[in-house]
């Protein structure tokens, strides 16, 4: 009986390694493969929907109405598929994207996670369709529903691009002041002139100030429609903080010489 | 070899005596603008000749010889101070130094684009008009 029990338990023990370790496997390059391999699934399903369709509209016999519902259903739902494991990629990258404010971080999960569960409620409501017609109607909710998915697709985009360089926008701000200190105690040892250096500093301050309103501009006037307009404001702040660092290991160089 | 050519002599004689014959019986004026016409006919195949044997030459491959690709060996190009001052050392200079290259190289290798993220292309006008 002792030996039934610890056999059980080592069991028990064993799965609930292999499920820990799972979970913390889960990265966004899984994610990311799942989507592809999804939407490769899609994909194949939407080519045989399309065939098969045009052989119903052109015959319009009942074997190849069985046939097109048959392969509308597949194609609906690999594409309910496609868009729930994207929607995860997506949440993975927010995950995995340093930058983000975790306020902003928590309310981009509040929206995705209600979403993929809709693909994932819609997809399993498929299967019931009595007809055609019946998937031509699901089919046209998920297009509804789609519109609203979209923004929040271009919301989480623009997040994720945008805290790739806020992020490192901290990380010069942190290195401008460690600068700063050192060239206090320069100052303060009187062996080296740094008034040039002081000089440049609200320059360099400057520059990753207006990186943070491009990003900030990016960052209101974001949509679907308005997304490359964000997309280029964004890259306007990058380009900022290249500057500032470029800048910044000038001023290194510079206490670095005699 | 001898039969054919006193072959084509026998063949081709009575024709030149033809031509010839036509030739003398030419006025004066019209014996000069002949001559004119062959001498441009002439010249004119010259021409294409030569033009013919330049192509001819330009077009032959030319025999290209290789030369071994020098293997690229990628070498640190460190930046060499001319002249350090006492803070070329400091660790905390050397420290903050390490740091601006590490976001030099994550800001060359940022993908500011994430173009693998943008939204799948996927049909939602699904319809079978009747």
């Amino acid at each position: 009986m002792k030996k039934n029990i610890s056999l059980i338990f080592c069991v028990v023990f064993l799965l609930s390694v292999g499920a820990v370790r799972a979970q913390t496997e889960f990265s966004y390059a899984k994610a990311y493969q799942d989507y592809e391999y999804n939407l490769s699934q899609y994909n194949s399903a939407y080519e045989n929907y399309k065939l098969a369709r045009e052989q119903y509209l052109q015959f319009k016999t009942i074997t190849a109405k069985d046939e097109a519902k048959a392969k509308t259903l597949t194609m609906l739902q690999t594409r309910d598929n496609t868009v729930k494991t994207y929607l995860t990629a997506l949440r993975m990258k927010i995950k995995e994207t340093d930058g983000i404010p975790n306020a902003e971080e928590e309310a981009l999960y509040n929206r995705i996670d209600p979403e993929v569960k809709w693909y994932t409620d819609h997809k399993g409501r498929l299967e019931s369709a009595g007809s055609l017609e019946d998937l031509v109607t699901d089919s046209d909710e998920a297009k509804d529903h789609y519109t609203f998915t979209n923004l929040l697709i271009y919301d989480s985009l623009i997040n994720i691009l945008s805290g790739k360089t806020a992020n490192l926008r901290s990380v010069i701000t942190a290195n401008i002041v460690d600068l700063k200190t050192i060239i206090a105690i320069i100052r303060q040892n009187q062996d080296k002139d740094v008034s040039l250096m002081e000089r440049s500093l609200p320059d360099i301050e400057n520059k990753l100030a207006r990186s943070q309103d491009k990003e900030d501009e990016a960052l209101k006037s974001n949509s679907p429609k308005t997304f490359s307009q964000s997309q280029s404001l964004i890259q306007d702040s990058y380009l900022y903080l290249k500057e500032a660092n470029t800048y910044l290991l000038e001023i290194v160089r510079q206490i670095k010489s005699k | 070899m001898k039969n054919l050519i006193n072959k084509v002599v026998v063949f081709v004689s009575p024709y030149i005596s033809k031509i010839q014959a036509y030739y003398f019986s030419l006025s004066p004026k019209l014996k000069k603008l002949l001559i004119i016409a062959g001498g441009m006919l002439g010249l004119l195949l010259a021409m294409l000749i030569i033009a013919l044997v330049v192509k001819s030459i330009s077009n032959r491959p030319v025999k290209r010889v290789v030369l071994p690709t020098p293997a690229v060996t990628a070498l640190p190009t460190p930046v060499e101070l001319t002249n350090p001052s006492k803070y070329a050392t400091d660790s905390a200079v050397l420290k903050l130094e390490e740091n601006l290259k590490d976001n030099e190289n994550k800001l060359n290798n940022l993908d500011i684009k994430e173009s693998n993220l943008y939204p799948p292309q996927l049909d939602f006008e699904i319809n079978f008009p009747l």
